[in-house]
């Protein structure tokens, strides 16, 4: 399964541990330094696709109740992978001069 | 009104298997973003609304691809083909009744009730194939809707004057749906809505497809129901022309076409707006 950048952005904010629906927004805005910003139809959205593919699942509410998911394994993995392609077009992308050199 | 309340209103907008997974998450993720980026309402609401209507649709298109959308779309499927049959069908006797035509014959016509029988005959075979994986109707749901559908037609067509394209609509629809209610409430304790569904569903119809059905009636005799040409204007433009000679017993290739596609659009207008109603009564069948 190849997640879409909203899907990958949830994924890698679920990597700092398990959250509920408004954290992960929070957080997703925070990493991608406030240009991507999830509203909440979007989030659950991707949510239930993630549930339904088995990448992240849901835990145990938090104090104010709130639902709250964290990552499976096969989500970590996904993540992983997802982070591997992309890290191989940006490396294409640098070779082909459309990228500045790393170093 | 509350911007809670409100957005709970709008939350209606997502199909309801969505809403009641994640209903509850929404309205809570909602709260908290309103308490900290709801002092600038305009911008709030205005990012709020194209979220929610963007997810809505994205939530529909995958409710379409489920396995309930699949039912939709047979549904659908099955309520068109039908319309096409009929209008076939009646078109076939409509032709064959011109072709046969014996002085002995004068002033026999094809009664309404006759038509109508045919088209729930139709109707009942073709919803009892589409029902079969989640009800066991049987022969009675085939028989209840020919029956109704025959009565429903023959007092529409005595009405249809007065009554005008909807009242005709609403007399089909409700003797129909009210017939197949009495089947389907042993089925669904909320065989209601099917009755509901079907007044709207068939007006509806009927009305945005220019009486389709009435129109291949007009081919077969000379009855007075012609509820189209009440509501035709004098001056027809070719659009209009070509219609009434489609639905007005087809005589060349096009006309008939034109006849089938009207009939198909009827029946899948009926279909799309059942298909809901229907898909919920089955998923709290008995």
């Amino acid at each position: 399964m190849f997640p879409t950048r909203i899907e990958f952005c949830v994924l890698i904010g679920l990597l700092g541990g398990p959250r509920h629906g408004y954290g992960i927004m929070q957080d997703v805005e925070e990493l991608t330094e406030g240009e991507l910003r999830l509203g909440p139809g979007t989030l659950y959205s991707a949510i239930k696709r993630l549930l339904r593919g088995g990448l992240i699942e849901e835990c145990d509410a938090d104090a104010d109740r709130r639902r709250c998911y964290r990552l499976t394994r096969k989500g970590k993995s996904v993540a992983a992978e997802e982070a591997r392609r992309l890290s191989d077009l940006v490396r294409v992308a640098r070779k082909r001069g459309l990228l500045p050199s790393a170093s | 009104m509350t911007p809670e309340r409100l957005y709970s209103i709008l939350l209606r907008l997502y199909p309801r298997e969505f809403r009641e997974e994640f209903g509850e998450a929404l309205l809570e993720a909602f709260r908290e973003l309103y308490r900290n980026t709801g002092h600038q309402p305009v911008h709030f609401w205005r990012v709020l609304l194209s979220d929610l209507m963007l997810s809505a649709c994205r939530e529909w298109l995958d409710s379409w691809r489920s396995i309930r959308g699949q039912f939709a779309v047979r549904w659908v499927f099955a309520c068109a083909s039908v319309a096409i049959f009929t209008g076939a069908a009646g078109s076939a006797l409509s032709w064959s009744f011109a072709y046969f035509y014996h002085p002995y014959l004068e002033g026999w016509v094809f009664p309404a009730w006759g038509y109508g029988a045919l088209l729930g005959l139709g109707l009942g075979a073709a919803q009892l194939v589409a029902l079969r994986a989640r009800f066991s109707l049987g022969a009675t749901w085939i028989l209840v809707s020919a029956g109704c559908a025959a009565v429903g037609l023959e007092v529409a067509v005595l009405l249809a004057e007065s009554a005008g394209p909807v009242g005709y609509g609403l007399v089909l629809g409700g003797s129909v749906g009210a017939g197949q209610w009495v089947v389907l409430r042993r089925k669904s304790i909320e065989a209601g809505w099917w009755v509901a569904a079907t007044l709207v569903a068939v007006p509806v119809g009927i009305v945005s497809c220019g009486l389709a059905i009435n129109g291949t009636l007009r081919g077969l005799n000379q009855l007075p129901n012609d509820v189209l040409a009440l509501h035709t204007p004098a001056t027809s433009s070719s659009a209009i022309s070509l219609l009434s000679r489609g639905l007005y017993g087809p005589t060349t290739l096009i006309d008939l076409s034109v006849e089938l596609a009207v009939m198909a659009t009827a029946g899948l207008v009926i279909g799309a707006l059942t298909a809901s109603t229907l898909s919920s009564l089955m998923s709290r069948a008995h």
